[in-house]
């Protein structure tokens, strides 16, 4: 606020920045997000490098982004906007919000404080903050773009044959983010408050095109304040896989396709699922009372339950439908 | 618009932030200065327009195809037609020249017509091209033309207002695209990066500021050195105009009829950066500069780099990044002459080297191959 009444002033005496206030009405939210998102570097997707975006959310080097295969590299390189790379590691991941936390050892770093996003209505300007198809390269500041907050949404929407896990409500904007790199990215108002974090880029199923949004700044908070406190969420960066998952002991038929039922093709033996009397040919219909509709959803509800829980599996076996009370087997 | 009136407006959104608000709080004062900015975008348009121009095309060689076998052809990408519809620039002189963008003329057109914003229609020479920016310069046989305020890179801030114009849809007026200056310097400083549309509709069409001052010339770039790169980004948001900075430097180059093309000195390069937390086991000693990898037959070999150079500056422009190298080789074209400051065993030395454009280097290197003997 001080930079614009700072604006009236001069503005009494001279011509010049009144100009420039019509002229460049984003300058403080790019102000504000510039040294606070950093470009990511990591494993990659066929012969060329994973990238993409993240925003800064501690001055001692905690970075939010969205999971992504980037991460699956035992070091990520954060490139922040003075053109410093660090090494990154991942320290939590957040299936259901599609999110990671990464770690760099730095401090006295400029950051996003993780406020609130229910101020925006649709019209509101937004502006991104992002690197996409990596056009900027060491110390060059990422790429805003303007545009307006649309509305509220929770998406219906698949990325390649997989369905996007996040169901609650997102930031829909019509500024262009659903392209390669933008993930991760920063959403801020025209003041430069972090509203949001733009999403991976996902299908629209209802409209089969790219969603532009982003994933409410509410939600991020929620995964940073205890993301990395809740093991079912947490994977180190030595084990980044799915090994540290909890398990049944039970292989889904994959078949791929858009619809993909939760048929079991193999229980191993002496496994929780073998023992609770699942066979192969069950169709999983619920998991500790998460209704349970595709593979999908299956690999979902696992996400939320942690070794040694009590739960019941129900599963339709021809006409009949099965309880199957069972205890989860730890990943580790 | 006459200044006081722009004036006026710009007092409006400054008192409705003055009090402490920005404009989506301000309520009531949101609507008029959203108007308001309606018609800064209109006038900037009308400002513009007396310098834009309509390219029309007849001719030239036919779209890319590859032949299969004598009853089929196969498209080769681009999927569209290239330069067939009319095309836009913008008047650089008053004496008749017009610059454009080279993708407007990949297929090499027998006839080039250029129509003013008065309606006078002129046949135009194709000058010269520009493959590393992508322009092209023509000329036609008229004076007196109007050409439009041009504003400096240094003069822009990221996240102002620009807009771009062009005919490429077929309308008789230049079509509108707005938007916002994303990033300067951007490919190596040759080009503004805006998030208004950048497509065929106005490649070669100016990008403008909400005052009608001409910032740069849009055309499509992107990773790849084929003259079709960056097309595959258009109305993506991530669109490019080259700076008029760069437009005078290159501009003033290709006026006599010479083609530009990028130059590069004919190394291969690897930067030191340091990561921070995550010692480099063999950086050695941190330097300054990009270390030279290979020295294929080439410029540089000629002029006596060797593999192990460092080199620290280029022209007086220090290099300690790959970044800082590309920028400073980007400012200049192939056949200019560069001073090359480098370090061998940390004796500094400094050598002049003529830029070869890649075909060069590329015929160097394919000749080097064919006359070396079989066994090595």
């Amino acid at each position: 606020m001080s930079v614009l009444v700072c604006a009236l002033v001069l503005a009494q005496v001279t011509s010049a920045p009144v100009s420039a206030a019509l002229e460049t009405p984003f300058a403080t939210a790019i102000r504000s997000a510039t040294p606070r998102v950093v470009k990511l570097y990591g494993a990659s997707i066929g012969r060329e490098q994973g990238y993409g975006s993240g925003i800064l959310i501690s001055s001692d080097g905690r970075i939010v982004t969205t999971l992504s295969i980037l991460l699956e590299s035992p070091s990520i390189r954060v490139v922040l906007s003075d053109g410093r790379r660090f090494a990154g590691r991942v320290v939590a991941r957040d299936a259901r919000r599609q999110l990671a936390e990464i770690r760099i050892d730095a401090n006295a770093l400029p950051y996003f404080e993780l406020g609130d996003s229910t101020h925006l209505e649709p019209g509101d300007w937004i502006i991104s903050a992002a690197n996409p198809f990596k056009v900027a390269v060491g110390p060059e500041p990422v790429s805003f773009m303007a545009g307006v907050f649309s509305g509220r949404a929770a998406l219906a929407a698949r990325r390649r044959a997989q369905d996007f896990a996040y169901t609650g409500q997102v930031l829909l904007t019509d500024i262009i983010v659903a392209t390669p790199g933008s993930a991760g990215g920063a959403l801020v108002d025209i003041r430069g408050r972090l509203v949001g974090l733009i999403g991976k880029a996902v299908i629209d199923t209802r409209t089969n095109t790219w969603a532009n949004y982003g994933l409410p700044v509410e939600e991020i908070a929620a995964f940073v304040n205890h993301g990395g406190e809740d093991p079912r969420q947490t994977a180190d960066a030595d084990s980044p896989s799915a090994a540290a998952l909890p398990r049944l002991g039970l292989r889904l038929f994959d078949v791929g396709g858009r619809v993909r039922p939760a048929y079991v093709e193999r229980v191993q033996p002496g496994s929780a699922a073998r023992r609770a009397g699942i066979r192969s040919g069950d169709l999983i219909l619920s998991v500790a009372g998460t209704p349970v509709a595709s593979c999908e959803e299956f690999d979902e509800a696992m996400r939320e339950l942690h070794s040694n829980q009590s739960i019941e599996v129900v599963v339709k076996r021809g006409e009949k439908v099965l309880s199957m009370p069972l205890t989860v087997e730890g990943g580790e | 618009m006459s200044p006081p009136r722009l004036m006026s407006i710009v007092l409006v959104s400054i008192a409705a932030q003055g009090h402490g608000l920005s404009a989506q709080d301000a309520g009531g004062s949101r609507a008029p200065l959203e108007l308001q900015l309606r018609s800064v975008f209109r006038t900037a348009l009308k400002r513009v327009t007396p310098s834009v121009v309509r390219i029309d095309t007849i001719g030239g060689a036919p779209r890319v195809v590859r032949q299969i076998n004598r009853k089929q052809e196969q498209r080769v990408a681009p999927s569209f037609r290239q330069a067939d519809g009319p095309t836009t620039g913008v008047i650089w002189s008053a004496d008749g020249f017009i610059v454009t963008s080279s993708f407007n003329f990949i297929n090499d057109p027998m006839i080039i017509t250029v129509t003013l914003s008065d309606g006078r229609r002129f046949v135009a020479d194709l000058v010269a091209r520009d493959t590393a920016a992508r322009l092209a310069l023509l000329k036609i046989d008229a004076e007196g033309l109007s050409a439009p305020r041009w504003r400096a890179r240094q003069e822009l801030r990221r996240g102002q207002w620009v807009l771009t114009a062009g005919f490429g849809r077929g309308s008789t007026a230049p079509a509108l695209s707005t938007g916002v200056i994303s990033a300067l310097d951007r490919m190596s400083a040759v080009a503004i990066q805006t998030d208004a549309k950048i497509s065929p509709a106005n490649y070669g069409g100016p990008l403008f500021d909400i005052e009608g001052r001409v910032v740069g010339v849009c055309v499509p770039m992107g990773p790849g050195e084929n003259e079709i790169a960056g097309v595959q980004w258009y109305d993506s948001g991530i669109g490019f105009a080259v700076s008029t900075n760069q437009l005078r430097i290159r501009l003033s180059k290709m006026e006599d009829g010479r083609d530009l093309h990028r130059g590069v000195l004919g190394v291969l390069v690897d930067t030191r950066a340091p990561v921070v937390g995550h010692p480099d086991e063999d950086a050695g000693d941190p330097v300054d500069g990009v270390r030279i990898t290979d020295v294929p037959p080439g410029p540089a070999r000629q002029a006596g780099l060797e593999v192990g150079d460092v080199v620290t500056s280029i022209d007086g422009k220090p290099t300690p990044r790959l970044v800082d190298f590309r920028r400073a080789l980007a400012a200049r074209t192939a056949g200019d002459v560069v001073t090359v400051a480098s370090l061998r065993d940390k004796q500094p030395r400094e050598t002049r080297i003529r830029l070869a454009s890649v075909d060069d280097v590329r015929a160097a290197a394919t000749s080097q191959a064919a006359s070396a003997p079989a066994a090595p």
